[in-house]
């Protein structure tokens, strides 16, 4: 199952750079000359390696162009080419200040005030083509591995331990979008992948603000005192969070039992010197089989150590999940000057790491869908064996915008994130339990009363 | 604040509505309520249970679905209105992983 996911090449672990002998006294696949300390994660290793020497971009694109594929440079070759076309300047003059700016939904060139954007990743990638004819794995470049990004820079916060990506020239005044702690040039650590797609920032950091405010704001009455005494919603920080997104034909099967209920009765049966009433049910028991084909398009799935579901449960988690989904199909070709003002969570995990939760993701989706054919079962679907085939996928790595609030209370974090596209807004507040346990404690009282009452009463009535 | 107000009444209704025939309905009556509300209070505050149903909101297709729905046996005085062990609706519950091709 998992080769089917993974597609050619191994897992979690990169393959070694060629031309990496003498990259430094860890070697190549261990992390390079600054490479992460030994807690982090085998997929981490080796970006800054010696890279093979790029080829300039319009010699690669002339070899794409001679390349005789029959349906053109492959979404690899796309994803690649546009990364090593230099295509951070301002198409105009040729500036490289360039910024996005969310009120024109555009970069902006701060020399010419010439505004643009990246093509649209679905189609420069060629994923409009339909998910029924995708065969074998298709993987964007830099879903696969990781090309140096010269634009920006990853720093280790010395408060959380987080890996933020940010601007190389913005680097003074950055702070981690975490804990807000301002993040130190000292702590370099290598960049992780390039992705491949952008979704860029609609909602300005204004509207977040207010977001943020209506969210908190309904939920005063129990919250902490000084949560709310501390409560400064213009902290918000813009974050790209890195994820992993496939559109996958698959084959699924379902198997199990189910049960059609054929006659209910109830009878007088004797318990002790009582008679009861007991219902009774006659019923038909089937197997049932189920096989069928899903075509799933742009399903999200979080890239990041952070913030994945097997290694930390902490709020960070669920107040993400729970802001999806974002429109993915609106992406963009990668550019770092969408990155411009925010910093971003560095990738670090790999197709190979997220292939079994990608898998059980497919698995959920398929009982969810066969859902619908189970209506003549009222007693139930026992499902006893589930399993799925990956004819075909594509992957591109893309970064999705969040408006992050975190505030600290001394011992949890608590957030309220911004879904950067819809608005859509989740958290976690800190309750005050003083006053959470006294509105428990004088409903219960109410309730009681009441129900004493009213008992007296009916013995009246 | 007038949100925080709603999360208490439905527990209020929903506890104080049970039948007061009994004594221990009586008595239970405003322990449930009070625990409810503060459940309700904790589950609004700190959102642990929220989530993206992905599911059934991802964008899916499906194509060729094949049933098959073999009646094997008939049982006869069954109690319970539910089979035992139904996950029918569980979707994110796994079951034993099948081998397929195809
Ligand atoms: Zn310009
Ligand atoms: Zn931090």
């Amino acid at each position: 199952m998992s080769h089917d996911v993974n597609g050619p090449g191994p897992q979690g672990e990169r393959p070694a750079t060629p031309g990496a002998p003498g990259a430094g006294p860890m070697g190549a696949g261990s992390g390079g000359p600054m490479g992460p300390g030994p807690g982090e994660p085998a997929g981490d290793g080796g970006p800054a390696a010696g890279q093979e020497p790029a080829a300039s971009a319009e010699d690669l694109l002339a070899q794409v162009e001679e390349a005789a594929h029959p349906s053109g440079p492959t979404l690899e070759e796309r994803t690649r080419i546009r990364k090593e076309h230099g295509l951070d300047k301002c198409p105009r003059c040729g500036s490289s200040d360039i910024a996005y700016d969310i009120p024109q939904r555009a970069l902006v060139c701060s020399y010419c005030r010439y505004a643009f954007n990246e093509p649209n990743a679905h189609e420069a990638f060629g994923f409009t083509s339909p998910i029924q004819d995708l065969r074998g794995v298709t993987i964007g470049a830099g879903s696969e591995d990781i090309v140096e990004d010269q634009d920006v820079v990853t720093l280790k916060c010395q408060g959380c331990g987080a890996d933020v990506v940010i601007k190389l020239e913005e680097q003074l005044q950055s702070r981690c979008h975490w804990c807000r702690q301002t993040l130190s040039i000292n702590t370099q650590v290598p960049n992780g992948a390039v992705p491949d797609a952008v979704l860029p920032f609609l909602l300005s950091r204004e509207q977040a603000v207010e977001k943020v405010k209506e969210f908190v704001g309904a939920r005063r009455t129990f919250a902490d005192r000084r949560f709310l005494r501390d409560f400064t919603p213009e902290n918000v920080l813009g974050v790209y969070m890195p994820y992993l997104m496939v559109d996958a034909n698959i084959h699924a099967e379902l198997a199990g039992t189910g049960e059609d209920t054929v006659r209910t009765y109830t009878e007088r049966v004797k318990v002790g010197d009582r008679e009861e009433t007991r219902t009774y049910y006659d019923v038909d028991v089937y197997q049932v089989a189920r096989k069928f084909d899903l075509l799933v398009d742009d399903l999200a799935t979080q890239s990041s150590t952070r913030y994945h579901r097997d290694r930390n449960e902490s709020a960070t988690n669920y107040v993400l999940r729970a802001i999806q989904p974002f429109d993915v199909e609106d992406a963009l070709v990668y550019n770092s000057n969408y990155l411009t003002g925010h910093t971003s969570e560095r990738r670090d995990l790999d197709i190979g790491d997220i292939d079994e939760e990608v898998v059980e993701k497919f698995l959920a989706i398929a009982r969810a869908r066969a859902q619908p054919t189970l209506g003549k079962y009222d007693r139930g679907v026992k499902w006893e064996a589930e399993g799925v085939s990956v004819r075909g996928a594509r992957w591109v790595a893309v970064l999705l915008p969040v408006w992050l609030y975190s505030q600290y209370d001394g011992r949890l974090s608590h957030y309220v994130a911004v879904n950067g596209r819809t608005g859509q807004t989740m958290g976690s507040i800190p309750i005050s339990q003083p006053r959470a346990i006294g509105a428990s404690c004088l409903v219960a009282t109410i309730v009681t009363v009441l129900a004493v009452g009213g008992g007296i009463l009916s013995m009246f009535a | 604040m007038i949100t925080d107000l709603m999360i208490l009444a439905d527990p209020m209704l929903l506890a104080g509505g049970s039948d007061g025939d009994y004594p221990f309905g009586v008595l239970a009556a405003g322990p449930i309520a009070g625990i409810l509300v503060y459940l309700g209070i904790y589950s609004r505050y700190r959102n642990k249970d929220k989530r993206y149903r992905f599911e059934s909101e991802s964008k899916v297709e499906v194509g060729n679905m094949m049933t098959r729905d073999a009646k094997i046996k008939h049982r006869r005085r069954v109690s319970g209105s539910r089979m035992g062990g139904a996950n029918e609706s569980r979707h994110l519950e796994r079951v034993r992983r099948m081998q397929i091709s195809g």
